[in-house]
């Protein structure tokens, strides 16, 4: 019995032995040490991977916006290519050009500056006007009510966009097979490449792949409004498990805000959208002009009555992308305002909703009113979008 | 009895085939030892449809009642994954082993004998990915191990429950592996070292002086789930019994 108390005690010895300075220690590895010397030498990439995957708050995710599937290494590698100046003709503009990280991707110029002091022919449409991108364009779940690109909606996907604004004469003015050979020649890519895709080979669909997962990352829902209306009731409808009612007061807004979104549900939400989630127009004639000479989606379509109509931008983070409209006319927020107060011009194809007797509307909004309005546009903003590293300008300055 | 076996086999071979990337348990090995002297040396093979797993162990009893044992295990599986978000299908490739020592007890209970060990060893678990995409995870293995066991001229039984802690100590992993991979080692990293308990035993037919036997151990918890272990181990194998011949020889008369 000696002897098996003997034999237990060296167990339970060995036991705690065993259990001393054994934590974790794990090191986790992404680029060789080769990739990580050359790619240090012009960019400021993380050790590791940034992590782009999207979960929609539950708000947005109820009316059936879902992320699509971002690959984390193609959209490390098109945060590369958006930001790489490299890709225009004369090596003076990016995507981030006219899409300014602080600016929530828009440019605070009515056209924007193109290579050799070109200009843009319209104003640099807000990538962080919406909840997220890949939500929010393209197919809604059903595979229909596909949300196109541009102001005129000329493109369909995000890669028809992207190669839109490369190829075009005004802006970065490249054939795409001068960027891919521009890609393959900056040997800070092939690490990229090999990481995204398995080889360095460039080719133009893997070009625009990349940017299309880096922008379809993009978005803004940690606005002061999308906490709001978290922190809001669901009212079950039969869909998802419950709806906010954006026509209810938020308990987290002031009563100034609580006052500019119950103005902006009456006025504006019938277009913009009340949850700020995916478009309810496509297109519309808001009565800028009685005589357009920008045809917008009637120049593409040829639909006459198309003309004058342009895209219909959901408003997250309005509050930064001025100035304003597809030809970037007005300045401020207050100018949008007393334009649709009373500025609205009368056009065959001017949108029903702005109409009033078969005239244009006035929402004679009142000084008051139209401060509200600003306060509820104000909030949302989302500034984690404008200061997120992963949507940063990797390039060493 | 035999009914019994074959059904926890069976169930042993579909839990073994759920997941198994960071941890595969060796078999429960129950040395037949009750006196002084007694000896067994084991080898054995089993695994699942996608896993090879080889069991060596040997045990010794140099004093009544105590037992030295040692254990070396080696697994590797093959199996088909998909590169996250693409339709590219590719084998991952995982090799493991586990070398073990550790110290016994037994004695006479009831109609068998009972038995306690107690070990520690430590192994390692090299996954290839692909792509020259790979997580090397070192670990330590301690436990814990009652038994019983009988024995006649004709059969082995033996059982017993394994109180395991496996704790990794270190890791060398590629991010661009699966992200639930990536999640899940992180996870383990967190959370090491684990516990849990194994069942096995085994069943033998006597052939002096070996036995060809049947064996199988289970995990008993949801971290096979959790951590990506291999949920159990079935297997078969040949032990050989020896009675060491360790008398002292008689001194020569004037030396």
């Amino acid at each position: 019995m000696k002897k098996i108390s003997l034999f237990l005690s060296l167990a339970v010895a060995i036991m705690l032995a065993g259990a001393c300075n054994d934590k974790p220690d794990f090191n986790y590895y992404y680029y060789s040490p080769e990739e990580t010397a050359i790619l240090a030498e012009y960019l400021n990439l993380p050790e590791l991977p940034d992590d782009y995957t999207v979960s929609l708050p539950s708000h947005l995710s109820n009316v059936g916006m879902f992320a699509r599937p971002v690959e984390r290494d193609k959209a490390v590698l098109g945060r590369v290519l958006f930001y790489d100046t490299k890709l225009s003709k004369d090596g003076t503009v990016s995507c981030a050009s006219c899409h300014k990280q602080e600016l929530a991707f828009s440019d605070d110029k009515a056209f924007s500056d193109g290579v050799y002091d070109r200009s843009t022919t319209r104003n640099s449409f807000a990538l962080g006007s919406v909840a997220n991108f890949s939500a929010y364009y393209g197919t809604d779940l059903n595979g229909s009510n596909a949300i196109r690109f541009f102001w005129d909606n000329r493109a369909e996907t995000a890669a028809d966009q992207s190669r839109g604004s490369m190829t075009n004469a005004d802006e970065m003015d490249m054939k795409m097979h001068e960027i891919v050979e521009m890609v393959q020649a900056q040997p800070y890519y092939a690490p990229l490449f090999n990481k995204a895709y398995g080889d360095n080979n460039v080719t133009e669909n893997r070009v625009l792949e990349s940017i299309a997962n880096f922008v379809n990352a993009m978005g803004s829902y940690q606005s002061k409004f999308d906490a709001a209306a978290n922190q809001s009731q669901p009212t079950f409808t039969g869909g998802f498990g419950g709806n906010v009612d954006f026509l209810n007061s938020f308990n987290a807004f002031t009563a100034a805000e609580n006052n500019g979104k119950s103005l902006y549900n009456t006025h504006c939400s019938s277009c913009h959208s009340g949850n700020m989630g995916r478009p309810v127009l496509q297109l519309a004639n808001n009565g800028l002009d009685a005589n357009p000479t920008d045809l917008g989606v009637g120049a593409i379509s040829g639909i006459p009555s198309e003309n004058g109509t342009f895209k219909v931008p959901t408003l997250r983070n309005v509050a930064l992308t001025a100035p304003y409209m597809h030809d970037g006319r007005f300045q401020s927020l207050e100018e949008v305002i007393d334009f649709y107060s009373t500025g609205i011009q009368n056009h065959p194809n001017l949108h029903p909703d702005l109409k009033a007797n078969d005239q244009p509307k006035k929402m004679n909004f009142s000084a008051s009113q139209k401060a509200d309005l600003i306060a509820f546009l104000h909030t949302l903003t989302d500034d984690r979008l404008l200061t997120d590293t992963r949507f940063s300008n990797p390039f060493k300055q | 009895m035999l009914k019994t076996f074959v059904l926890f086999a069976i169930a042993g071979l579909f839990w073994a085939s759920c997941t198994h990337y960071h941890y595969s348990p060796n078999l429960l090995h129950t040395p037949y030892l009750t006196q002084k002297n007694d000896g067994v040396a084991t080898a054995a093979i089993g695994g699942s449809p996608t896993t090879l797993n080889i069991d060596v162990h040997a045990a010794y009893s140099p004093i009544k009642h105590g037992s030295v044992f040692v254990n070396f295990f080696h697994n590797r599986s093959s199996f088909e994954r998909s590169i996250f978000l693409s339709n590219t299908n590719y084998q991952q490739k995982v090799r493991g082993h586990l070398i073990e020592a550790g110290i016994g007890a037994y004695r006479p209970l009831f109609f068998g004998t009972g038995a306690i060990y107690a070990g520690i060893g430590s192994g390692a678990m090299h996954n290839d990915y692909d792509l020259r995409r790979f997580a090397d995870l070192r670990l330590n293995r301690i436990f814990v191990q009652p038994t019983f066991t009988f024995k006649n001229n004709w059969f082995r039984l033996g059982m017993g429950l394994k109180l395991v802690r496996l704790s990794y100590t270190k890791g060398n992993v590629d991010f661009r592996i699966e992200p639930s991979d990536i999640d899940v080692i992180e996870r383990l990293e967190e959370k090491s070292p684990l516990w849990f308990p194994e069942i096995g035993g085994n069943l033998g037919f006597h052939f002096k002086p070996v036995t060809l036997y049947a064996g199988m151990v289970l995990v008993l918890s949801s971290q096979v789930f959790d951590y990506g272990l291999d949920g159990a181990n079935v297997g078969v194998g040949i032990t050989y019994e020896f009675q060491a011949k360790l008398a002292k020889k008689p001194r020569k008369n004037g030396s």
